[in-house]
């Protein structure tokens, strides 16, 4: 046990000197902390202390100080400039509102997340149901601008600052609709007709699990469903992944081998960026895996592969110098843990499991538990406890996942160029989205295996940790 | 040689899943479960399909994802009046099923959704015709007598209630009369002209606004059925309207406690199931 403990200190100590190099790290630490600004400066003066600790050279040290200190300062001033909108007071008038993201409420009218050329920060727009409005159309309401009601949860409130919305309208009725420009009518065209090539082809609830899979697209889903997807912990599936933009590129690597490989990486950034904009920006993950996979591709093109762990830090901070506050969403914590604990993680407790279970299902399952593992904590504090059936729901699922989404991206291809081809692919595919339904349904009617005490939770959980930690620093020293 | 025996058990898996789910070929109609709202879908015995009436949102979808799995295409649909309990799941419904005949009720009501509706319809090239009394037509060898709106009443749409300008309908397969009122009120239905009938949907949801004493003594129904949510807010159906039909030994099926209720005609024999009920059979008198 001595031993093992030592081997860990040094392993933290190691890594923290690795990641203390990354002048990315230092930007995205900074960010965060003006984030949590009421945590003041003398956190700012301790990490620039352990910084000096790892560094021996003063420019480096200085360098250092300076990216954290103009990060901190940038993210405050964001963050101050929106909270001083939302504690105006504003007169009922007449606004143009610009779509970015649209939703439906409970009680069936329209959400929709909207900018405007008053207001550095958006506003969360209540409207009628019909006419719909479609991303990046500008609508004119008469209204009045204010902060969001009280009723609204303190977590849902954090959600929507994340979002950059910090402010709150609702208007009776639309009175103009201007067409979307030229760019968000071809991107809204594209998605409507992928989005219905699946409608048309399967049926429910496989067509909207499909749309999950393959586009990000989750609206159609019933809250029972959601239900059952929450007590499986199998939410994640229907958010589009690194695994979507892999099999695309998978795909354009392999279109021919007469082209140097060179364009085709080019050519890979492209259909990448055309991907994520028609999944589109707002959503987390799909964003988190575009950027990591596009930084992964210019590396290769600029002759410096780069290392997973720090492509990832690369995107954290690319993502929160857009939107610092993304630091408080729950979606972007979740895609981050979990791609740090696999990037991490799951490479070691596939050899700490039992040689029985064989190599694939030893990947499978170091993956789930690694991901499972790290994404514990905010899940246990932000939604409660996860019933352990999650883990098996995973492990179960994860193959058929994979499978889905390959045949799905496959089918939406040959959907306009060869139609017998799409529709023998759309037999395939529904029969593993019904599998899919039918193991979730199965799986969320099995009796609860809950801890409901949060610190015992996590204490459990990280205790399997340790127990599998310790069988692979075992086996690596022996 | 591992994965050409994967790709050969994933083909032949899909391949029973497909054959094990193909449709049978027999008259039925099936009321739909889409919550506080009507959908009734006929098949015809050579296996086409008409819809009257698609709810509420989009659950339409659903519930005839569950029950006719790879159906694509509706040859037709009935949108009887413009309440967003019976047209709203157009929106979702025409996405994902070929629609190749529109039936509607050019009603009074013109509102954001029915605005919405046409842009569709346009957007679509959808092939839309008005129905009204003197419209009868055949689906197959199913005859559908349109009793209502009369073409006196479509002129004085402006005054009416979308309701009462619902689209009637008999359906006639062999020995089988079937009422489907929509939610025509009582004003309007005790002057219909039916007859006697075998089976009915109670108009409106099962409402105390419709299916009176008097319009139950004329069509003297065997069965009736209602189509309303689970525990709704509107109390559908009324006590009264089910008091009616049990005092006349009409059997009523649920669609709020029963989910969704089939009828499989033959000509000689009905059989009625649901997903929470007793199969029942009636006989088919000439």
């Amino acid at each position: 046990m001595k031993k093992y403990l030592l081997i860990k200190y040094f392993e933290i100590v190691r890594s923290a000197q690795s990641c203390s190099r990354s002048h990315i790290g230092v930007i995205a630490t900074g960010i965060c902390l003006g984030v949590l600004a009421n945590l003041s400066i003398i956190f700012g003066l301790l990490l620039v202390t352990i910084i000096s600790f790892f560094t021996n050279k003063l420019w480096k040290t200085s360098l250092l100080a300076l990216l954290f200190i103009a990060s901190f300062a940038y993210t405050s001033h964001f963050v101050n400039i929106r909270l001083e909108e939302s504690s105006k007071i504003y007169d009922t008038q007449e606004i143009v509102l610009t779509a970015k993201e649209t939703g439906v409420t409970r009680d069936f009218n329209q959400v929709v997340i909207a900018s405007n050329n008053q207001t550095k920060s958006d506003v969360l727009t209540i409207v009628p149901k019909y006419p719909q409005i479609n991303q990046g159309e500008s609508f004119l309401v008469s209204t009045k601008l204010e902060s969001f009601p009280d009723y609204y949860s303190q977590s849902y409130v954090s959600f929507l600052n994340s979002k950059n919305v910090f402010l709150y309208t609702e208007a009776s009725s639309i009175q103009e609709i201007h067409e979307a420009p030229l760019f968000y009518s071809v991107l809204n065209n594209v998605r409507n007709s992928l989005q219905e090539s699946i409608l048309s082809s399967f049926n429910e609830p496989h067509a909207s699990l499909l749309n999950g899979i393959v586009l990000g697209y989750d609206e159609d889903f019933t809250d029972e469903y959601k239900d059952q997807l929450q007590k499986t912990g199998t939410t994640h599936i229907t958010a589009v992944s690194g695994f979507n933009f892999l099999i695309l590129f998978t795909i354009v690597m392999k279109l021919s081998s007469r082209v140097r490989r060179p364009y085709l990486l080019i050519a890979s950034i492209f259909i990448m960026l055309s991907y994520i904009l028609i999944v589109g920006v707002a959503n987390i993950s799909a964003l988190r895996a575009a950027i990591m996979i596009i930084a992964i591709i210019v590396a290769e093109l600029l002759g410096k592969p780069r290392a997973g762990f720090e492509t990832l830090l690369l995107t954290i901070a690319l993502m929160l110098v857009y939107s610092p506050l993304l630091i408080t969403n729950i979606s972007f914590q979740l895609s981050f843990a979990a791609t740090t604990g696999i990037l991490i993680f799951s490479k070691r407790i596939s050899i700490a499991l039992p040689q029985f279970l064989g190599e694939f299902l030893r990947d499978i399952t170091g993956v789930t538990l690694a991901a499972f593992i790290a994404t514990s904590p905010i899940i246990a504090f932000s939604f409660g406890t996860q019933d352990f059936i999650a883990i098996l729901a995973n492990i179960v699922i994860s193959e058929a996942i994979g499978i889905a989404t390959i045949l799905g991206i496959t089918f939406l291809f040959f959907d306009k160029t060869l139609s017998f081809m799409a529709e023998f692919l759309a037999v395939i595919t529904e029969s593993i989205l019904w599998s899919i339904n039918e193991l979730i349904f199965i799986m969320a009617s099995t009796p609860s295996l809950q801890i409901q005490n949060p610190l015992l939770y996590l204490f459990f959980i990280f205790g399997i940790f340790i127990v599998l930690d310790f069988r692979y620093t075992k086996l690596q020293y022996e | 040689m591992n994965k050409l025996i994967l790709i050969i058990i994933i083909i032949l898996y899909a391949l029973t899943y497909f054959a094990f789910l193909q449709n049978s070929k027999t008259f039925e109609v099936t009321f739909l479960d889409v919550g506080q709202g009507d959908a009734t879908l006929i098949q015809s015995s050579n296996g086409n399909h008409c819809l009257i009436d698609v709810g509420k949102g989009s659950v339409i979808v659903e519930a005839l994802s569950k029950t006719k799995p790879f159906l694509h295409s509706l040859d037709c649909v009935i949108l009887t009046h413009a309440d967003a309990d019976h047209i709203e799941g157009f929106l979702s419904l025409h996405k994902r099923y070929e629609i190749k005949n529109l039936f509607i009720n050019y009603s009074v009501k013109d509102n954001e959704l029915v605005q919405e509706l046409k842009n569709e319809i346009v957007d679509h090239k959808i092939n839309t015709f008005s129905l009204d009394a003197q419209t009868d037509f055949y689906f197959d060898d199913i005859y559908f007598d349109v009793l209502w709106p009369s073409s006196e009443f479509s002129e004085l749409q402006e005054d009416l209630d979308a309701n009462d300008a619902s689209i009637v309908v008999k359906l006639s397969y062999n020995n089988l009369d079937l009422y489907l009122g929509g939610d025509i009120g009582k004003e309007y239905e005790d002057e219909l002209i039916i007859g006697e009938i075998e089976g009915m949907k109670a108009s409106h949801h099962g409402s105390n606004t419709s299916t009176s004493e008097n319009f139950l003594r004329t069509i003297t129904p065997q069965f009736a059925v209602t189509s309303s949510g689970k525990n709704n807010s509107f109390g559908h159906p009324h006590k009264e309207v089910l008091e009616r039909l049990e005092d006349r030994n009409i059997e009523v099926f649920r669609t709020d406690l029963n989910g969704s209720i089939t009828l499989v005609a033959d000509g000689q024999r009905l059989q009625i199931s649901c997903e929470a009920c007793k199969t029942t059979s009636f006989e088919l008198s000439d």
